[in-house]
């Protein structure tokens, strides 16, 4: 590099560094930008139940939309695809906690829930799950869930039956489905101590399986009162189509498995317990936005999204982003939340955000509610 | 209902279902030997083909079923023409085949979920069921075993009977000393692959019919026919068909009387046994 050259940079360095410094000093004092708290979200956007995961995304999205200008802080939301894989969930967060500096997770259902629930408390990041039927995601100081857990299911699935006649069930269950377990343990756990009811044959199996042909073979005989079945798709929609097709016409139920099938019809005119369905504000709001119906889970997002700014802003001083401890504290004390799911929610003292299950059956192909 | 006449009824749908996957996979292997692990994925394709022009394109179901199982037979001849002959060519090692054809099993599922979803899909809700000395079977699943029946039998009079199936039995033998001969392998090999590939559609196509598709369900129908084609004997087309049948029937009356959730250790456990026991299968090749 020739002497000329050298000269004609340290110009135009010096003239940079002064345009820079004047604008710097005629820049008006107006208030300081707030500081921002990320939010890292995994959900399933691909796979098997995406159309769940985009659901869950489309409310969270709502819900940062709706957000007061006010607040104290601004929010900045980061998206991961987990496809409903623990193991992906898992290299989503620690990459979020490590790279992206996230104050605050949240993430969907039970597998995915169950492992990053550890992560989220070795990290001592606040961590919400929407979708986990699973209690044991919310262990912890930092991990809370806001969906319906089992044992609410099952304090609206067991009287239903009783009101219903049902005295004698066959229950086939998903047993490596750690989605499904939580139901199935309380199922069984419950059932065990009901006198009126009598589960006359369980019969587990495992993901994959295809040819239940035999397994119903062996149950046909019993001619229980209703089938009740806890699994995910496809072995649901398997399972149901073999026993049709063995000539059984029993009805089937299940405790919110039905969320999970793209083949409704198939259970048309079936009733079952879901978890809590969503206020109709929010479900006009949300669809007059996307132009359809919000599924299920999706207002348990839109909370989710709520409950962490509402503990960030009770947390921090607007000053400098509140530590996540805090935010975890703040979010422990909630009480007399008024959210999709309802008003007056609460973040007990397990970390459950608990709301009522609700009895819908699947009338034209669709999930109605019948009974709150 | 007695359970017996069901229980023989589902093992011989199982074992149908079985044998189709397991008799385009052993004529693939027994020409070229090596495991073809993208063939499950060729079975679903046909499946997903048939259901797209009958759901979407409103075309009847025998016509979407023929233009599904050509579909699949042409994707088996590309995948044969445009890698594995240039495997070939190579002189590349078994593992490379196996991997090769492991990518492609991935490629192609992942391919029919962005094109499917990965969502399950039933042609129909709607079958037509009959009983059968005690048990219940339905109109698919009939269809099913008749044609395990008139594939193996046209298999047969093509390997017996024709030109082609000497050749094909020529190159099972040693490729080398059929070029020698005269015989164009690669055109050959290229035909196998083809008709191979075509009854694996069909097993889609059919197994689609009877309980639905999902991108993923090759794997599994590809497990289970090459575990019946290592029982009766790889390579050997017939051999498969007794290896699935006795896999099936092994599988229905072993969970009779134990809980199902060993069902699949009862398949692996049977394929343990024949491999340490009678590793070349029940027919030899």
């Amino acid at each position: 590099m020739n002497k000329t050259t050298k000269i004609g940079i340290g110009v135009v360095v010096v003239i940079v560094l002064a345009v820079w410094g004047i604008s710097s000093l005629m820049a008006p004092k107006g208030p300081t930008t707030k500081p921002t708290i990320k939010i890292g979200v995994t959900l399933p956007l691909t796979g098997g139940v995406a159309a769940l995961g985009q659901a869950n995304k489309n409310a969270i999205l709502l819900a940062e939309s709706q957000l007061p200008k006010n607040l104290k802080y601004n929010y900045q939301l980061e998206f991961q695809d987990d496809q409903f894989n623990p193991g992906i969930g898992a290299s989503n967060v620690t990459k979020m906690i490590s790279v992206d500096g996230v104050s605050a997770l949240i993430s969907f259902g039970s597998p995915v829930g169950n492992v990053v629930s550890p992560i989220a408390e070795q990290n001592q990041i606040t961590h919400v799950n929407d979708f986990a039927s699973d209690p044991h995601v919310a262990n912890g100081t930092y991990n809370f869930v806001d969906y319906t857990p089992a044992y609410q299911d099952a304090k609206v699935f067991f009287p239903e039956l009783e009101k219903r006649g049902i005295h004698t069930i066959v229950f086939f269950g998903q047993q490596d489905n750690t989605g499904a377990l939580a139901l199935i343990n309380t199922f069984l756990s419950v059932a065990s101590s009901t006198p009126s009811i009598k589960v006359v044959s369980t019969q587990m199996f495992n993901t994959g399986t295809t040819d239940f042909r035999t397994q119903i073979a062996k149950v046909k005989g019993l001619n229980p009162d209703i089938y009740v079945f806890e699994a995910s798709s496809p072995e649901l929609e398997i399972l149901t189509q073999q026993l049709r097709q063995a000539g059984v016409k029993t009805p089937i139920t299940t405790m919110e498995a039905f969320d999970f099938s793209s083949q409704l019809s198939l259970f048309e005119g079936d009733w079952y317990v879901d978890a809590a369905s969503p206020m109709s504000w929010f479900v006009d709001l949300y669809t007059k936005t996307y132009g359809t119906a919000p599924l299920s889970g999706a207002a348990n997002g839109y909370d989710s999204l709520n409950l962490i700014v509402q503990a960030a802003e009770t947390a921090g001083d607007g000053k400098s982003v509140p530590s996540s401890t805090a935010i975890a504290t703040a979010l422990a004390k909630i009480s007399g939340f008024n959210g999709a799911l309802g008003d007056n929610l609460s973040v007990g003292a397990d970390h459950l955000v608990v709301s009522d299950a609700v009895v819908k059956m699947i009338q034209n192909g669709k999930p109605v509610t019948i009974s709150q | 209902m007695s359970l017996i006449p069901q229980l023989i009824l589902n093992s011989l749908i199982a074992g149908s279902i079985y044998s189709l996957v397991a008799l385009g996979f052993n004529l693939i292997y027994g020409t070229k030997r090596f495991f073809n692990l993208s063939h499950g994925a060729v079975a679903i394709i046909g499946g997903y083909i048939a259901f797209y022009f009958t759901k979407s394109l409103g075309v009847g179901i025998i016509v979407s079923s023929i233009i599904g199982i050509l579909a699949a037979g042409i994707l088996g001849y590309l995948l044969d023409r445009f890698v594995f002959r240039k495997l070939r060519q190579r002189k590349a090692s078994d593992m490379v085949f196996l991997i090769t054809s492991l990518g492609l099993m991935i490629v192609l599922q992942a391919v029919t979920a962005l094109l499917f979803t990965n969502d399950f899909q039933i042609f129909s809700s709607q079958f037509t069921s009959y009983q059968i000395f005690g048990g219940v079977i339905t109109q698919v699943q009939i269809i099913i075993i008749v044609s395990v029946i008139v594939i193996s039998t046209g298999l047969f009079l093509l390997l017996k009977k024709t030109r082609f199936g000497k050749m094909v039995r020529a190159i099972s033998d040693d490729e080398e000393v059929s070029k020698i001969v005269g015989i164009d392998t690669n055109k050959v090999i290229g035909w196998v692959f083809f008709i191979g590939s075509a009854i694996a559609g069909l097993s889609g196509i059919l197994s689609g019919l009877d309980i639905g598709l999902e991108p993923t369900m090759g794997l599994s129908l590809l497990f289970k026919g090459v575990i019946a084609a290592v029982i009766g004997g790889v390579g050997n087309v017939y051999g498969g068909i007794l290896g699935a049948f006795l896999l099936a029937f092994v599988e229905n009356f072993g969970i009779w009387g134990i809980s199902s959730e060993w069902k699949d250790v009862i398949s692996f456990g049977l394929l343990i046994v024949f491999l340490l026991f009678r590793p070349q299968g029940i027919l030899k090749k």
